[in-house]
């Protein structure tokens, strides 16, 4: 357990110590979703309407965005390749590693989201539905995103490529996550759906890691 | 009494499936008419009994045969020579069933009564999304045995599949975009069905993308291999979410099992059934052509290649 205590203590660390990965992604979720009044209507039944798959499809690209940062700055100090020749399974600190990163990046999407849900005129009764669904739903986002980040890590100028890899993988968690706010807004019961994306989000916290660490391995060019 | 451990005889492992398989039918057939369960049943029991007979005749056979031939095809030199003679007779048999199916659907088999003759593009619809369906799976598998077994033929084959496999659900994707307007009305709608070979495109998309973003060959083929075995899982669920999502497809007219059997007229389903193993074995002969290729320009350095080229 020490390998992923000291893992997540280094990563929060590391995380708290350049505030901008963790901001940048919080800022951008905001700057997307203020955007679509913009450039559709300010009209509230509009906006109501679309507001669920709006702050959706930003926190999904907010989490994509941030992945680059997962792996990028270790692969080039050399602390990823540390990783990789440590002796032990990578399971532990690569699971470690998501979390830190779930927790400096995903969380604060979770918390902001009502505000901007509010603000996309949802009704305050939705918004519960709203934050517990990106509760669920964003640490799948995270440990599927992460699949493509360690897949690319190599590749110099992989941002475009990481995109075309993991967008048809958060498919799944797009609809539930989405559906289920959808759902919420028509009055319709949601504990299903919500118990479906958290069926995804342990299948993708317990079986992602270890195709996390494949891919770092095999992009060590192991 | 000490005995050297004994392989557990082949026969052991395939009753286990043997048996596994029957349940499932007993399973899959539980609503279907009698006949068509007692046809089924008693085909598999023939074909089992047959299977089982072989293997207590000689234990190991099945197994033994099966490693054999994954160590021979995963040497470039084998596969190279084996598949170069099973492709003349591939490229008959796409061929022929392909001229066989596409021929009698598009000419002769009997229009629908409700769709006309507009309903005749399935012989080019059908086959080809469940080819793109089909590649899919076969290309994880085979990234599976490359990311287990490190198998370099593996790879080769995953790098060989998925551009094909991408054209199949483009095709599928199209004929079933002009399929629709005169039956539903438009070109294009977010049904289920269409959503989901939307997503497969995509994500065929994505292998090609990675693996030529990646220019050592082994780390590029490893890679892909990764992808498509996460994607294969994401396929899965795709499919069961995007069914939740919307659904305005026409139901399967084919399935085996179903409570009314195959609700597809026999005068229309032999056709298809014949253009949809046109296609496979058309899908097999570009994958061996491919592959072939792909295999001749990796080894070029070795003997036999130059033996072979010269």
């Amino acid at each position: 357990m020490t390998a992923f205590g000291a893992t997540l203590r280094r990563e929060l660390l590391l995380g708290l110590r350049t505030p901008a990965d963790i901001i940048n992604p919080l800022f951008f979720f905001v700057v997307v979703v203020s955007l679509f009044p913009l450039a559709l209507s300010p009209a509230p039944d509009t906006l109501r309407l679309i507001a669920p798959g709006v702050v959706w499809v930003a926190a999904l690209l907010a989490v994509m965005l941030s992945l680059d940062s997962l792996f990028r700055r270790d692969e080039e100090c050399g602390a990823l390749e540390q990783l990789l020749v440590a002796p032990g399974e990578l399971y532990l600190p690569v699971l470690a590693r998501l979390l830190a990163h779930w927790l400096l990046t995903g969380l604060p999407l979770v918390l902001v989201a009502p505000l901007l849900g509010y603000m996309m005129q949802l009704p305050v009764t939705v918004l519960d539905t709203l934050w517990q669904s990106l509760l669920l739903g964003t640490p799948a986002l995270t440990v599927i995103g992460a699949i493509g980040a360690a897949l690319t890590v190599s590749i110099r100028r992989g941002g475009i490529l990481l995109a075309l890899l993991v967008l048809p993988l958060y498919v799944p968690v797009l609809v539930f996550g989405a559906g289920c706010v959808g759902r919420a807004l028509d009055g319709m019961a949601t504990g299903s759906v919500l118990a479906v994306l958290a069926a995804m989000t342990m299948l993708a916290v317990s079986l992602g890691p270890f195709a996390v660490a494949l891919g770092l391995r095999i992009s060590s060019g192991d | 009494m000490t005995q050297a451990a004994r392989p557990v005889p082949g026969h052991f492992y395939l009753s286990s499936v043997l048996g596994l398989v029957l349940v499932a039918v007993l399973y899959a057939t539980w609503q279907a008419p009698l006949a068509s369960r007692v046809a089924w049943l008693g085909g598999g029991y023939v074909l089992g009994v047959l299977f089982y007979l072989g293997a207590v005749r000689r234990p190991d056979w099945y197994w033994q045969t099966l490693v054999r031939w994954y160590h021979q095809l995963g040497s470039p030199r084998y596969f190279y020579r084996i598949s170069g003679q099973w492709l003349p007779y591939l490229v008959v048999l796409s061929a022929g069933m392909l001229m066989v199916g596409m021929v009698w659907g598009l000419a002769f088999a009997p229009p629908h009564h409700e769709q006309g003759n507009s309903y005749r593009i399935i012989y080019l619809h059908v086959p080809a999304a469940s080819g793109a369906l089909m590649g899919y799976s076969a290309m994880s598998l085979a990234g599976l045995v490359a990311l287990v077994w490190r198998m370099k033929m593996a790879e080769i084959v995953i790098k060989a599949i998925a551009p094909f496999g991408a054209v199949l659900a483009a095709v599928a994707l199209i004929s079933g975009a002009i399929w629709g307007r005169p039956t539903w009305g438009t070109y294009w709608i977010w049904d289920a069905r269409l959503t989901s070979m939307l997503i497969l495109f995509f994500m065929y998309l994505g292998v090609i993308a990675l693996q030529n973003a990646i220019s050592d060959p082994r780390q590029a083929g490893r890679a892909a291999s990764l992808l498509s075995v996460v994607g294969l899982i994401n396929v899965i669920i795709v499919r069961y979410s995007v069914d939740w999502w919307n659904s305005l497809h026409q139901g399967s007219s084919m399935s085996m099992f179903g409570a009314g059997g195959s609700s597809i007229h026999p005068s229309m389903l032999a056709p298809l059934l014949i253009s949809m193993f046109g296609t496979y074995f058309l899908f097999a002969v570009t994958v061996l052509i491919r592959t072939r290729t792909e295999v001749l320009w990796r080894e070029r350095r070795s003997a036999w290649v130059k033996e072979e080229l010269s």
